[in-house]
């Protein structure tokens, strides 16, 4: 099991938060084997955040490439990506991360 | 006394016409079967003549010996039995599926010598040229008094080796799993048989072909979609085989749903040579497939195929009849796409199913993902990736399309993509002539990933070319390793495509877009026809 | 190249329940925009004991609780998330249940919808995990009991088994798709421990002709099949609400009531004797149904339905269930161990009680008046008959006081001596998890018929045999020699695949998984631990003096630090649960 947090700078996401006491938009996947689950939440900062428990030790190096790419291509500063993952792969991982955004986005849309 | 005729007229009191006693078959191959004999024993990946391995592994070794294996699959245990046993001397196959290791380890021990792993069409041909089998070994449905056979929907090799056998003095041995007075339909004629025995029990056939729609992944109804859009309709590909695995029947289940509201029913998609998938039931029913001539048969499609006359070659008894060599020419020469799945690629687009210590061969797969270099007649897509291939000033021809479909990662997040094949380390440990590659770079035109499609014909250079490879392969070593301003060239050149280059939203690859998604899915779309086997069923 | 058409998603296009997860299945379930979750993700609920264990947690433990709207009427729901973790129970998972179906007392709501999808528990919390399935069970129980639709739902991957398959048939009506399974015990444990002859667990049509959704519909364990499709489960739902009573009075939707239990007592052993031997889901198919086994593989929900009221239940003979109920009565005498055993609580002289088999009732005096007993003996394996002979003595004690003021009935005497319940193909196919909650629902009606209940546990008290009837009571004591488990160390590792090491010395200073009627006193799942050397006679006095006629054990396992989360998060979402927005 390994655990880490990582900030990334990344373009201002663009919606606002659900309604409060509603986030049953921001929960993609769940903990199960070669799949994860990411909780979406904002935080008052400009960098998009992740925090990151895993049972595959030894793929930070992965983790940073996938996480980077993303903070790159999805405009996401002031959200927090806290994800529970048992050993996926980094194609899920990235899977995951669009619903996660897009979900938050819709869920945005609605509030 | 080396003559058929004279082999036979050693076993004349054990035959009544053509029939002998299930009991006293180890005897006849004792009696028919000489030292030095070429032997085949009839099994591909689905049908296996199993019985008549087993008796053969009964032989008395002091008369069966020095024999020279030819066969497309060494499959059962008593293949390499006979082996361990020290009755053969040489072997030349095509695939060993399950016996890979333990074939590898023999060969390593010195205990065989090997000469050459063939596609299933390449060892077919050579039983016509230099490796004719002396004595055959088949498997068949049923067989009436006189001997001629019915080998139903799993016809398979059976042809081949027979035409070749019966020919050239040899001798066919069939196991069947009925005798009955009227065959449904004369599949192999009595006067290119020889012996025939019931068999104690019928033949195994192996449910090779069926995928579980409940297992396929998110991230392979988006490479699907990534095909889809990427390469059947930018290519409009109405010729096609599709290779075995989850990648291939999610394409097939995103027919009928993903394809037909892109508008691409009668457009892509409806000349195939496949065996009859399940998974390319739903694509039947909504009318989007014309033609599938198939290599073998699939366990629990029976009636399903003879219902669709339409779609099918059914005999006139009703059923379907295969042929691997038939199929497998018309996968290489009458396809412009083949697709499939491999476990390693490297730089220059070379890709294996090669691990080190199996000994796996190749099967059919080298033949469909090869361009057909004989190939005179002309289609669209043909013309459009020869355009796209040819070097400034090059003679005008044709290419077939070969395209392989991988997730940048395996399971235990092994990388696919990598510098060097595993297929060297076999080369070495086994001592083969070569490393054992699937598919060619070279014959390689298209990579598909869950970052897109690299359009690999496109490329001018080899440089380009190992770009647009790291360009699709992610986040391994290979990918990382890519030069991103290359590839953002090759992107903007449209040799790379991203799923959103597409029209793709990845958030979109929902498991919603399956046309079936379970097995009993599949039943339920073929209207009750389609009987899957036992452990495929949760209901 | 081709023009392309934008993608369109078929609208004929099912959303599969099977595939949808916890959230998806409620967020379809529920009117569009209804739902709001009691204690959500962003809370990060998750079970310490997992993070313990070095294994990966869950940000709401695998269950998701809250209200919502069903076609405009207010409902509570709950549903469990089969992929984690196999939809297992363990301490926080269970208490948001609990705390749901507590706050369901208070708000009242038109129907509470469970959503089950779990193997039972979690083996890496078991004691939590079963004590939480437990106190589940207590108040589904006081829920029906309060006139409250209670539904379950099942069309995950998961089914409901072990503990949750008792729990699922505690509720009024059970919802379930063919693709999913209730049953008990797993058709692997069965296979391991009796073999591939009694149970081939690889053979998944086999498996799913005992414990599918169409063998438990034709049994009457569910009551409506329904597609697999979240629509068809909304439909379903909203549909069965509006078929049940709605007076708690007029149909028994309150605790099924006296008559509605001997009844169903009747049918059940009707049905043992109809089905005596039968070990395949497609006798009793063919038999209930007016379809072929190949034609019910393959019939949709409504033919199904169709082909199930086209064939006209006649129970058996009742000269034949008159049969079964023989082998109900316990008529023998006791053992000199037993004797022993019995002289030593009641006073010799003082019982009568009589033995069949592994089946123990009677009457004892007690300290303050006359005493029922009803119980099972030597490391009993809980199977139909045993859960019928128990449903049955205690129906007649209930009976038999019913002229009683209600303070003047009998206290029972739960005597708990079981190995775990019996493993066999054809008692899960007559779903022993069914007779066992009939089970539980007789004690439950004791209970709120006036009868105090003392739980006894003797030599060995193990999983689903315990939980439908012993951890039913007001107080529960086990005596010196008893056994408390789930699953020995041994297994538990083999299953969890946890390093046996690892779990043993955990176990040196965690009451939450490890075998002994200790760590079961710490979690607040057993009252008192008597010793050789108490008075049993005055124990005994004692404990009928301290019974908790509500279901006190989440609270007593905080004050004794052995479960300090269950009570809290069960509060936590009972608050919300009970308002009334």
């Amino acid at each position: 099991m390994e655990y880490f947090e990582l900030s990334l700078p990344s373009q201002a996401v663009t919606l606002a938060a659900p309604a409060p006491g509603n986030t049953t938009d921001v929960l993609c996947g769940v903990v199960a084997s070669g799949n994860l689950e990411i909780l979406v939440e904002a935080h008052s900062g400009a960098d998009v955040r992740f925090m990151v428990e895993t049972t595959a030790d030894g793929f930070r190096e992965t983790w940073d490439a996938v996480l980077t790419q993303f903070a790159g291509s999805h405009a996401s500063g002031g959200l927090t990506f806290t994800m529970n993952d048992v050993g996926s792969t980094p194609a899920v991982v990235a899977l995951r991360l669009a619903q996660a955004h897009e979900s938050w986005l819709r869920a945005g849309s609605r509030a | 006394m080396n003559t058929r005729k004279e082999r036979l007229a050693g076993i004349s009191h054990l035959l009544n016409g053509h029939h002998v006693a299930t009991d006293r078959m180890v005897e006849v191959l004792d009696a028919l079967i000489r030292p030095g004999d070429r032997l085949c024993v009839e099994g591909n990946n689905q049908k296996q003549a199993d019985w008549l391995a087993e008796c053969l592994a009964k032989t008395n070794p002091d008369l069966v010996h020095s024999l020279h294996l030819v066969q497309s699959v060494l499959a059962l245990p008593e293949h390499l039995d006979i082996v361990e046993r020290g009755q053969v001397e040489r072997l030349d196959f095509s695939f060993s599926g399950p016996q890979a290791g333990r074939l590898a380890r023999l060969l390593e021990g010195g205990k065989i010598k090997l000469g050459a792993i063939h596609t299933y069409l390449e060892l077919f041909a050579r039983y016509f040229v230099d490796l004719t089998p002396k004595v055959a070994l088949v498997a068949a449905q049923m067989a009436d008094r006189e001997g001629n056979l019915y080998t139903g929907p799993n016809t398979e090799d059976t042809p081949a080796i027979v035409e070749a056998t019966a020919f050239r003095d040899g001798i066919v041995i069939a196991q069947v799993n009925q005798i009955v007075d009227k065959l449904p339909r004369v599949d192999i004629p009595a006067d290119w048989v020889h012996v025939v025995a019931l068999a104690p029990r019928p033949h195994y056939v192996e449910p090779l072909f069926t995928r579980d729609p409940a297992l396929i992944t998110e991230v392979q109804v988006l490479m699907g979609m990534i095909a889809i859009r990427g390469l059947y309709a930018e290519y409009g590909v109405t010729r096609l085989n599709h290779g075995i695995g989850f990648d291939t029947a999610a394409i097939e289940l995103l027919l009928p749903t993903y394809a037909e509201s892109l508008g691409l029913k009668d457009k892509i998609c409806t000349h195939w040579a496949l065996n009859p998938h399940p998974t390319l039931i739903p694509a039947i029913e909504a009318g989007f497939v014309k033609s599938v001539h198939c290599f073998g048969s699939e366990v629990g499609m029976e009636d399903y195929v003879a219902a669709h006359p339409e779609v099918f070659f059914l005999g006139p008894d009703g059923s379907l009849r295969s042929n691997r060599a038939f199929s497998q020419a018309a996968g290489h020469y009458a396809c412009d796409l083949f697709i499939g799945s491999t476990l390693q690629v490297d730089l220059q687009g070379n890709s294996s199913t090669a691990t080190r210590g199996r000994i796996t061969g190749f099967g059919g797969a080298p033949n469909m993902g090869a361009d057909a270099r004989g190939r005179r007649h002309a289609s669209p897509a043909w013309l459009r990736a020869g355009a796209e291939s040819a070097a400034p000033g090059a003679m005008p021809r044709g290419r077939k399309l070969v395209a392989q479909t991988v997730e940048t990662f395996r399971e235990h997040n092994a990388p696919t993509f990598v510098e060097r094949l595993d297929a060297w380390d076999l080369q070495a440990s086994a001592n083969l002539e070569l490393p054992p590659v699937m598919i060619y770079g070279d014959d390689l035109t298209h990579l598909i990933t869950e970052e897109g499609i690299a359009h690999l014909c496109r490329c001018h250079t080899p440089q380009e070319r190992e770009q647009a490879i790291r360009g699709v392969a992610g986040f391994t070593p290979v990918g990382l390793a890519r030069d991103a301003r290359a590839v953002e060239n090759l992107r903007d050149r449209g040799i790379i495509q991203r799923p959103a280059d597409l029209g793709i939203a990845v958030s979109d690859a929902s498991r919603d877009w399956l046309a079936a998604r379970s097995i009993k899915d599949l039943v339920k779309a073929s209207g009750g026809r389609y009987k899957p086997p036992m452990q495929f069923r949760n209901w | 190249m081709t023009a392309l058409s934008h993608p369109v998603l078929p609208k004929v296009m099912r959303r599969s329940f099977l595939e949808a997860s916890a959230r998806e299945r409620v967020l379809g379930l529920a009117d569009a925009g209804s739902l709001q979750e009691f204690c959500p993700p962003a809370e990060r609920l998750a079970s310490p004991h997992l993070a313990t264990l070095g294994l990966s947690r869950a940000f709401d433990d695998g269950v998701v609780v809250g209200r919502a709207t069903l076609a405009g009427a207010r409902v509570l729901l709950a549903a469990q998330e089969g992929r984690f973790n196999g939809g297992s129970v363990g301490e926080v998972h269970g208490a948001k249940l609990v705390g749901l179906l507590q706050g369901a007392l208070v708000s009242k709501p038109a129907a509470v919808l469970l959503l089950l999808d779990s193997g039972g528990v979690r083996l890496h919390e078991a004691n939590a995990g079963i004590l939480a399935i437990s106190e589940v069970a207590r108040a589904m129980l006081a829920v029906r009991a309060a006139g409250i639709p209670l539904l379950v739902l099942l069309g995950g991957s998961c089914g409901a088994f072990g503990g949750m398959g008792i729990a699922s048939r505690l509720a009024h009506r059970v919802l379930m798709s063919e693709e999913a399974r209730l049953s008990l015990s797993g058709p692997e444990v069965i296979e391991t421990v009796k073999g591939k002859e009694e149970f081939n667990s690889r053979d998944r049509a086999l498996v799913w002709r005992i414990t599918g959704g169409k063998t438990r519909r034709a049994l009457g364990e569910a009551d409506v099949l329904v597609e697999d499709d979240i629509a068809a489960f909304r439909q379903a739902a909203i549909n069965t609400l509006a078929a049940l009573p709605l007076a708690p009075a007029a149909d028994g939707l309150a605790a099924l009531g006296q008559v509605g239990l001997q009844l169903r007592q009747q049918a059940l052993l009707a049905r043992s004797a109809r089905f005596a031997g039968v070990r395949d889901g497609d006798a009793v198919i063919t038999q209930l149904s007016a379809l072929s086994a190949a034609q019910a593989a393959l019939a949709d929900a409504t033919t199904f339905e169709q082909a199930l009221a086209a064939v006209s239940h006649a129970t058996a003979a009742p000269d034949t269930a008159q049969v079964a109920r023989r082998a109900l009565q316990a008529d023998q005498l006791l053992d000199t161990e037993d004797q022993a055993f019995a002289d030593r609580l009641f006073g010799a002289g003082s019982h009568q009680l009589r033995v069949n088999g592994h089946f123990l009732a009677g009457t004892a005096q007690g300290p303050a008046g006359p005493l029922a007993v009803v119980g099972t003996r030597d490391r009993a394996p809980i199977g139909l008959t045993l859960a019928l002979a128990m449903a049955e003595a205690i129906l007649n004690v209930i009976r038999q006081d019913e002229v009683l003021p209600t303070e003047a009935r009998r206290a029972i005497v739960l005597l708990a001596d079981t190995q775990g319940q019996a493993l066999s193909r054809h008692e899960e196919l007559l779903g022993l998890n069914g007779a066992l909650a009939h089970l539980a629902l007789c004690v439950d009606l004791a209970r709120r018929s006036g009868h105090p209940l003392l739980t006894l546990v003797r030599h060995e008290a193990v999983s689903g045999g315990f939980l439908s009837f012993g951890m039913l009571g007001d107080r529960i004591c086990a005596l010196p020699e008893a056994q408390v488990r789930v699953m020995d160390l041994r297994a538990m590792a083999r299953v969890t695949k946890l390093p046996l090491a690892q779990l043993e010395a955990l176990a040196q200073t965690s009451a939450i998984f490890a075998p002994g009627a200790e760590n079961f006193y710490r979690l607040g799942g057993i009252h008192a631990l008597w010793s050789e050397q108490d008075d049993w006679s005055r124990a005994l006095a004692d404990a009928l003096q301290h019974l908790d006629r509500d279901d006190q054990r989440a609270a007593l396992g905080a004050a004794r630090g052995g479960r300090v989360l269950a009570q809290s998060v069960a509060e936590r979402v009972c608050a919300l649960a009970a308002q009334v927005v």
